[in-house]
């Protein structure tokens, strides 16, 4: 049975992942935006929004989504301009400038007025230390492999330390296998991974490179690269300077920095320069909408169909309570377009069926 | 009904100067938890009110493009940047935030923040026998610059660095009479209107506050430390004097500026740079500080030495490293983060 906590985190994902769309996208602006969202909600039984908004209001837990992802914005990006992100978007309308000011007031309050604390990426220096053994791990895949882990509540349980070495215990897994036993013992030197949880977690790490087949990417020039979870073909498993495929005896598939074709680690974005792959949220992406007045019934045959969609989200949600034809069913074209809430006023408690 | 206990109690009724946001007195605060004092800072809340601060403050900001947007929407960048980055910012030579707390109405965020001595000004007036003295010049110059170089180290910028913003603090009850320098950041309003420790960028026309810009403004306090007198008087014609000291930029000792600053730069001649020891009578100062102090007020902020480097200088030669600095200087900093590394998502 998945806790309050775990509905409105799920909620949060979905409204962060459409809405940190944009060019010259950073993915570690959404990363930051539920780092704050998961330290603005732990340990409450519920969000107590009303003080935000005035009034109990439907969309609470949006909002504070979005204004964690506007201040991820605000701390890390100078170009970030707030006037366009809420002008831009017909369905932010729905929320007024004084309600945005109180809810960002209100979670600067509760995080301390810390926005820097330290997270799993503030940890990827020290532990990259540790690799000396080897040309090292890129810095990218490192974020990619963390920040992708984000959409999982198992994250919630974990030190920033653990989830970061985690990150690179998976990536050497697939791209310095040999040395895997080597690294994972140092760490448990360090006093990493002794508890059982951890260990279960660096699994989950493990599987989610292969699940999303990600590439693994070396430091050296050229860049040695593996896509993770893809069976090798025939061949010796040798890196060829100029990228034929190669094989790998642990599941890996060797590529060539021409195939894949990836941009350098240059500019402001450098190292998070690559699509958000949360899975929770790619069966709907953009289309997710947030920002509507819905009746009850629709709004939980929303909900059970975004999990009948996705099997990781069957927990969250008592899918014993719909039928399963309406589970099945597509969705209607209507629902891909936003409406603006407002013309028919808020609704109380919409979040709380979450 | 019990009135919940004040933690910061009015130390005195004199006030260290006025607030540049409220043109009110400021004064010191006694934090009873821990003991120590305190001065208030104010940080804007509401956005609305962000061009009568920006105005009254006669501060540059981080981002002006974003003072001047009509619908500004949540908390202003530079509040979040500011607090967020004192909040981490942990250095024997800056002033630490104590606490912070929004007035009634949340339209500002009161910064409590570590209050020492006296400021520049005040120690030079009060004491001028052991600010005369080179040792102690010596001493303060390189606590300024520790504190400085910490504030870039974690990608952040002080902005405001003047003699308000750089506090003193005298320990005489030792065998060793000890300062310590800190610098804060808080909004005083200065003797004139604008600051006279601008960096020549920013008197140019550049918006963008730079750790070179904060090694400029050190360069005019280690003059004002030497001299017991600002380098820049009043602000009127102070590109003039700048360039009638250093020279006026061009492609040689500035490649690019004609680009940057051609229209502005048309209207001063083509001087050449001076000596700097018979310009500003530094013939008392040991060649190595003169040359230190040219090396900080370079034109060219490519070229001006960064605050790491300069403790390198040999103008500290002569100072044991290990030597614990008697001289402890704490400056109030407007310090704005830039958005990088210190957010390390």
């Amino acid at each position: 049975m998945a806790t309050n906590e775990e509905k409105l985190r799920c909620r949060a994902l979905h409204v962060v992942f459409k809405y940190s769309k944009c060019e010259n996208f950073d993915a570690s602006i959404p990363y930051l935006a539920m780092t704050y969202f998961d330290r603005f909600i732990s340990g409450r039984d519920d969000i107590s929004i009303s003080t935000a908004t005035g009034s109990v209001l439907e969309h609470d837990v949006e909002l504070l989504a979005l204004c964690c992802l506007t201040l991820a914005w605000k701390r890390r990006s100078e170009s970030f301009n707030t006037d366009e992100f809420w002008h831009n978007q017909p369905d932010l309308q729905y929320f007024t400038k004084d309600q945005v000011q109180k809810m960002e007031t209100q979670i600067l309050k509760a995080l301390g007025q810390r926005l820097d604390a330290r997270t799993a990426l503030s940890f990827v220096p020290d532990i990259a230390t540790k690799f000396y053994l080897t040309s090292g791990i890129s810095r990218r895949t490192i974020n990619e492999i963390i920040i992708s882990s984000h959409d999982s509540t198992l994250v919630r349980k974990q030190r920033p330390s653990i989830i970061a070495a985690s990150a690179f215990l998976a990536a050497s897994k697939y791209l310095y296998p040999d040395k895997y036993q080597i690294f994972y013992s140092q760490m448990m030197l360090d006093g990493m991974f002794k508890r059982s949880h951890e260990k279960r977690f660096l699994e989950y790490m493990i599987k989610l490179c292969s699940d999303l087949k990600l590439i693994i990417e070396s430091n050296d020039v050229p860049k040695r690269r593996v896509r993770a979870g893809e069976e090798a073909e025939g061949g010796a498993g040798e890196t060829s300077e100029h990228g034929a495929a190669e094989t790998s005896e642990h599941g890996a598939a060797e590529t060539s920095e021409k195939e894949t074709g990836e941009t350098s680690e240059q500019g402001t974005i450098a190292g998070f320069n690559f699509p958000l792959r949360w899975r929770i949220c790619e069966p709907f992406g953009e289309k997710f909408v947030a920002f509507r007045p819905l009746s009850e019934s629709a709004e939980l045959d929303w909900l059970a169909f975004e999990a009948s969609r996705q099997p990781d989200l069957r927990a969250l949600y008592q899918l014993k309570r719909y039928q399963v034809d309406r589970v099945e069913a597509p969705v209607p074209e209507t629902r891909d377009q936003p409406q603006i809430a407002h013309v028919q006023g808020p609704r109380n408690g919409c979040c709380n069926t979450l | 009904m019990d009135e919940k206990p004040q933690r910061f109690e009015k130390l005195d009724r004199e006030g260290i100067g006025t607030s540049s946001m409220s043109r009110q007195p400021m004064y010191k605060y006694l934090d009873t938890e821990t003991g120590k004092r305190t001065a208030i800072r104010r940080l804007l809340l509401k956005p609305e009110l962000q061009d009568s601060f920006s105005q009254s403050a006669g501060l540059p900001s981080l981002n002006a493009a974003q003072e001047e947007e009509e619908d500004y929407y949540g908390v202003p960048c530079m509040t979040i940047r500011e607090v967020s980055l004192l909040k981490v910012m942990n250095h024997k030579n800056v002033a630490r935030l104590l606490h912070v707390e929004p007035d009634n109405e949340e339209r500002f965020l009161r910064l409590y923040l570590e209050y020492a001595g006296v400021d520049l000004t005040t120690f030079f007036k009060e004491n001028p026998i052991w600010a005369s003295d080179p040792k102690v010049t010596k001493d303060l110059l390189k606590q300024l610059l520790h504190g400085v170089a910490y504030y870039h180290s974690v990608d952040a910028v002080h902005g405001n660095l003047r003699p308000h913003n750089v506090l003193i603090d005298i320990d005489s009850s030792k065998v060793n009479v000890q300062y310590n320098l800190l610098i804060t950041n808080l909004q005083l309003l200065p003797d004139t209107l604008q600051s006279n420790y601008k960096a020549p960028e920013l008197l140019l026309g550049s918006k963008e506050l730079s750790p070179a810009a904060d090694m400029f403004s050190v360069g005019c306090l280690f003059f004002e430390m030497l001299k017991k007198k600002p380098l820049f008087e009043t602000r009127h014609d102070q590109i003039d004097k700048l360039f009638r000291l250093m020279g006026a930029p061009n492609e040689d000792n500035w490649p690019g500026v004609t680009q940057l600053y051609g229209k502005k730069l048309s209207e001063y001649r083509q001087l050449k740079p001076k000596n700097l020891s018979k310009t500003l009578f530094l013939s008392d100062v040991e060649p190595a500080g003169v040359h230190l102090l040219s090396k900080m007020l370079c034109l060219n902020p490519n070229k001006r030495i960064t605050a790491a480097d300069a403790l390198k200088h040999r103008y500290f030669a002569d100072v044991d490293p290990k030597q614990q600095p008697k001289t402890t200087i704490t400056a109030t900093a407007s310090s704005s983060a830039s958005t990088s590394a210190s957010v390390n998502p």
